[in-house]
């Protein structure tokens, strides 16, 4: 579960007008869906290996927005997956500048 | 499972699993043992429990009872067996050794609390639908070659959302296939105003080979890399379409008078014979071809026809969008939200992504979407409801509070619920098997007027 510091809490009650919106997005609370979750990686595996495997992942999700984007006919959602896909972006620039010798995991 | 929390700190989410006062001295008193502790200062003497926890290592009973610290209990469960059928055990009680001496499973292995297998073990307790006990003949299940979870849909049955054809090709008669054959070399022989007769069948072939490779590609198993090839071949039919209407816009308007007449056969079997009933072109240049299923005829040059902007025009294939944004959807529209969540190929892995849902679960969400949209075997689909509907469009746009996310989770695991009774109940009515799963997980009593559809 994601441990949120007070600045971080302050800003996502700013941005969302109901903050569990977005501290379920963060994971930092938990919903009790029922339904089995992904599990933290393990420790034990290389840290610039799980840097990859971010980026890989990161980059499906680009993908799939890319895609989703397709099913969609409204302004509404157009705003909203251009602008998850952009924050998503962002991470991935930042990745890169902290992580400049990582790379993109390949597709299995 | 016991949580012990200070009052202060009680969170709404907590209200339900309060424990009363009187019930949590109780437990305390059974599970950590009774130690007389006297209070010097108000010559009061209390129940002390010593709990080993690091942040409440001694709580009081005048604590619990003047509300500074509050007991939380989940439900207990004993046991869990996993997908393989296997039982996974948090605790030895007589109770798990009921259940393994059931499953001709004996206890082989310490248990080690780690919080690694804690997580795991939680995990499988959560399940709310773990594998019935009757199944101690476990088949092994053939491990997919790749994980669907966030990226693109993957049905766990071998189908595919294109499989979805909402126009329905006629069977052909012999006759009426030679009458195809026929019609399909009178298109190709045909001088097109201009586009000499090779250049119309080179398109038509080259595009129907792309088009199939990605039908089969679609179609295939799932692979790391899949949509981006797809993509590939998607965009090099855009630029054969492009580079046809470019030369198409030069020639002008023309209009292929009633080929279907001539043949006297529907728009199915225009596609049946291999060729695209509907193709958009150059929407930029407002050019097309294809063919107008109301008059009959088919155009090439400047559009004839108005392109439905709320369709996915796929060659041969017209997949609805979804356009109502984040509104509630109403009764006129479920049909229609229905079709466009039938046809998404996306909205699988979207709620995986959002819910931060593993292999199995995303197994689990497809069969539900199978059930809920599609109809799923012998189980026909059901008739549209604008708030499932809803609340689907909801999850996969992740747009849910703690609430809105609870309240779609019951829906989930009511239609869940619904399935396994029908499974263990073979011939059971739908009403019935739907009141069965309510008694459990009633989502209807959870919907908001606002989302009902008016």
């Amino acid at each position: 579960m994601y441990k949120t510091s007070k600045e971080l809490s302050e800003a996502i009650e700013s941005i969302f007008s109901n903050p569990e919106e977005g501290l379920l997005a963060l994971g930092a609370i938990n919903a009790d869906i029922g339904m089995q979750q992904e599990q933290p990686l393990s420790t034990q595996i290389d840290p610039l290996q799980r840097v990859s495997m971010f980026r890989r992942k990161i980059e499906d999700w680009i993908e799939l927005y890319g895609l989703e984007i397709q099913e969609f006919d409204s302004e509404y959602d157009s705003l909203r997956i251009s602008s998850e896909a952009k924050a998503l972006l962002l991470a991935l620039r930042e990745i890169q500048r902290c992580f400049p010798d990582s790379e993109t995991a390949p597709r299995k | 499972m016991m949580k012990i929390k200070r009052t202060s700190q009680l969170v709404a989410r907590d209200v339900p699993y309060i424990m009363h006062p009187k019930k949590a001295i109780l437990t305390l008193r059974q599970r950590f043992g009774v130690s007389d502790h006297h209070d010097f200062a108000s010559s009061h003497r209390h129940e002390q429990f010593k709990t080993h926890s690091s942040e409440f290592p001694f709580v009081r009973s005048s604590d619990i009872e003047e509300g500074r610290i509050t007991i939380l209990q989940s439900e207990s469960q004993h046991y869990a067996v996993d997908s393989k059928g296997t039982v996974r055990s948090f605790l030895p009680s007589v109770l798990e050794f009921k259940v393994r001496h059931l499953l001709g499973q004996p206890r082989k292995e310490n248990i080690h609390q780690e919080q690694a297998y804690f997580a795991e073990v939680k995990a499988l307790l959560e399940d709310p639908f773990p594998m019935p006990l009757e199944t101690a003949k476990v088949v092994e299940k053939p491990k997919a070659a790749q994980t669907p979870t966030g990226f693109v849909n993957q049905y766990p049955n071998g189908r595919n959302a294109s499989d979805i054809d909402f126009i329905t090709e006629p069977t052909l008669t012999a006759s009426q296939s030679a009458q195809v054959d026929e019609l399909h070399a009178w298109l190709l022989s045909t001088n097109i105003n201009g586009i000499t007769k090779p250049e119309v069948a080179e398109y038509i072939t080259t595009r129907d080979s792309l088009t199939e490779r990605v039908a089969l590609l679609e179609s295939g198993d799932w692979y790391r890399g899949k949509v981006h090839d797809v993509l590939d071949k998607k965009r090099e039919i855009a630029d054969l379409d492009y580079e046809f209407a470019r030369r198409a816009d030069q020639v002008g308007l023309v209009t292929v008078t009633p080929i279907l007449d001539l043949a006297g056969l529907g728009i199915g079997s225009l596609a049946k014979a291999g060729i695209s009933s509907t193709i958009k072109l150059g929407s930029k240049k407002g050019v097309s071809i294809g063919t107008n299923s109301t008059k009959g005829t088919t155009t090439i040059g400047r559009e004839s026809f108005v392109p439905d902007s709320n369709v996915l025009n796929t060659g041969g294939r017209v997949i609805p969008k979804w356009k109502w944004g984040n509104n509630p959807i109403t009764d006129a529209q479920a049909a229609e939200a229905y079709q466009a969540i039938a046809a998404s190929k996306t909205d699988v892995a979207a709620i995986a992504r959002y819910m931060n849902l593993n292999e199995r679960s995303v197994e689990r969400l497809y069969k539900i979407k199978d059930y809920l949209f599609k109809g799923n075997n012998d189980i026909p689909g059901f008739t549209p409801d604008p708030a499932i509907a809803t609340a689907w469009n909801r999850m996969r746009s992740g747009g849910s509070d703690l609430a809105a996310r609870q309240r779609d989770m019951t829906l989930l695991k009511h239609e869940v619920a619904e399935m396994r009774i029908k499974q263990q109940n073979p011939g059971i009515n739908h009403t019935e098997a739907h009141r069965l799963a309510n008694e459990r997980y009633n989502w209807q009593e959870t919907v908001p007027w606002e989302e009902l559809g008016f």
